[in-house]
């Protein structure tokens, strides 16, 4: 090339149309006079041309059977019933860390769930303005029972991958034993819907979420919790402090485990990072039990998603949403529990309770 | 007369978009498959050229549009969305190479490619068929380490400015335009010598 022609990068920008017109005129002038340039341009033009034009996209069957699978996924098809959501959220409560909150520590709450033995806040948080959405979710993903049949069989199937009850995720935290595990649910606008779903009246949004929905004769849910704190996840950043994780490990062990609930709702549960996750995803694991007495089995999978996004929200407090319905996969014949991270400004951290 | 029209197409279009974006930020879900159906084929395209797998590249478009849909709130409307799920499906494509890890990567000793120096003029490429062109210039950008390929592929595959990868990626257009360059001289380097390797 000549001394007076641009360097690569002017030539690389002119090609690509990053020019002003200003900035172009006297390249295209050279160029038109310049063989080295021009056969230049000419050459990587072709080049990349051919790299591009090559592309064909996938038979369109191949992207419908992916949308297909991510409504699947996201929340036809795949709908957990509802002793399967309280396990989640029974579990998700201990490995996000259930923060123990006082009403007066939140004015406005307005969805609770509670410890029976004690009465305990266990979790709570804003029910906001996305209830309905949440409310309408719920609706369309309960009301598939599994049989006994189906329950025993998932459990022996899972049994071959089952882990000792007690197990750390990461490399810190601490563990939990597994108990049984039934939620007292508080929920709604006002305590009268508590009354009501334990005088067994649906009121409110109750009556649209799942009471008419769960099943009659699903599995007795134990929960027990293959993980701890968080900060496992980022190998020592983060995470949730000692006494959140004692919280946990206490409302795992007798608050959380109290009554039956008789009535199903929903949840928020608040876990807090102070640093970003280089990792994409860990796995908890989840345990249940029938009335019946069949052992305790691991039962789902909840892939935590910690991925870039979170990281663009480094040194914020992030929720961490689990949505079985919207947010699963299913892999090896597994379903796996996809946790998302939500601005809490904008989006409740929201956990989907349905237990009898 | 068709300027104009095709100018108000883009309106409409972007307008049309927006709506639908403000619905799926609300968690409205068929808002949010029919944004899906939108960039479907260029987030597979983008995953497929990033990852060079088929099945990779499903696995990665799924898994960005559940993280986009997983975010969908907090997703800002004043933004692009594309710019936005570019990024998901760079960021999902670079984690599933770093646990892949399959693909060696040939770091670029580059003597041309920065600013105010030269570039090769071999012009091999031009005597060869499109099709083999493209197989190399594919091969090529295998070699590539994941941000040069990433830009790569968006500037080259899809066309976006500069200032759009810079906002797909969260690095300066400075750095787009050195990556690019280099990852440009990579691959024609790379094709010439193939290009005179198969002639010689």
């Amino acid at each position: 090339m000549r001394p007076d022609c641009p360097d690569a990068l002017k030539l690389m920008a002119y090609m690509d149309g990053e020019l002003s017109p200003e900035e172009g005129a006297p390249i295209s002038a050279h160029v038109s006079n310049c063989p080295d340039c021009s056969s230049f341009l000419e050459t990587q033009g072709a080049l990349e041309r051919s790299w591009r034009d090559s592309w064909q996209d996938p038979p369109e069957f191949r992207f419908n059977a992916m949308r297909k699978k991510l409504a699947h996924d996201g929340r036809s098809t795949f709908r957990l019933p509802g002793w399967a959501i309280g396990i989640a959220a029974g579990a998700a409560a201990v490995f996000l860390g259930v923060r123990v909150f006082q009403p007066a520590d939140r004015p406005g709450l307005e969805s609770r769930i509670r410890g029976e033995a004690g009465g305990q806040v266990i979790a709570s948080g804003p029910a906001g303005s996305d209830s309905q959405a949440v409310l309408d979710s719920v609706v369309s993903l309960s009301g598939e029972e599994p049989t006994t049949e189906a329950c025993e069989e998932e459990m022996t199937e899972l049994a071959v991958v089952s882990p000792p009850l007690v197990e750390t995720i990461g490399g810190t935290g601490g563990t939990v034993e597994p108990g049984p595990c039934e939620v007292t649910l508080i929920t709604g606008e006002d305590a009268n819907a508590m009354q009501s779903q334990e005088s067994g009246e649906s009121t409110g949004d109750l009556e649209g979420m799942a009471l008419t929905e769960c099943p009659d004769d699903v599995c007795t849910v134990e929960t027990g919790l293959a993980a701890a704190s968080y900060g496992a996840v980022s190998g020592g950043g983060g995470g949730l402090v000692a006494e959140e994780t004692e919280a946990m490990q206490q409302s795992s062990a007798s608050t959380v485990c109290s009554q039956p609930v008789g009535s199903c709702g929903r949840a928020v549960y608040e876990a807090s990072r102070d640093e970003p996750d280089s990792d994409s995803s860990r796995i908890v694991t989840l345990f249940c039990e029938r009335p019946d007495g069949a052992p305790v089995s691991p039962w789902k999978e909840l892939s935590f998603f910690v991925d870039s996004l979170f990281q663009t929200r480094s040194n914020l407090p992030a929720m961490f949403h689990i949505d079985p319905l919207g947010y699963t996969l299913e892999q090896d014949g597994i379903p796996r529990v996809y946790l998302g991270v939500d601005d809490p400004a904008v989006v409740p951290l929201t956990v989907r309770v349905m237990l009898h | 007369m068709m300027l104009f029209l095709v100018l108000l197409a883009a309106v409409f279009d972007d307008e049309e978009e927006a709506l639908i974006l403000r619905k799926a930020i609300e968690g409205d879900r068929e808002a949010y498959g029919r944004l899906v159906s939108k960039y479907q084929k260029r987030v597979f395209r983008v995953a497929r050229r990033l990852c060079g797998s088929d099945d990779d590249a499903w696995d990665i478009t799924q898994e960005s549009f559940i993280r986009a849909m997983n975010a969908m709130g907090s997703f800002d409307p004043d933004f692009r969305f594309f710019t936005w799920i570019y990024r998901i499906v760079t960021n999902v494509a670079i984690n599933t190479h770093r646990k892949t890890g399959r693909r060696a990567e040939v770091e670029y000793q580059d003597e041309h490619g920065y600013q105010g120096q030269t570039v090769t003029l071999d012009q091999a490429p031009l005597n060869a068929a499109a099709d083999e062109l493209a197989l190399l210039v594919g091969r090529a950008v295998e070699t590539l380490s994941v941000p040069l390929r990433t830009v790569f592929v968006l500037r080259v595959d899809q066309e976006l400015s500069y200032t759009e990868i810079a906002q797909s990626l969260g690095i300066a257009v400075g750095t787009v335009m050195s990556r690019l360059n280099r990852a440009r001289n990579q691959v024609r380097t790379i094709v010439s010598r193939e290009l005179e390797g198969a002639g010689s």
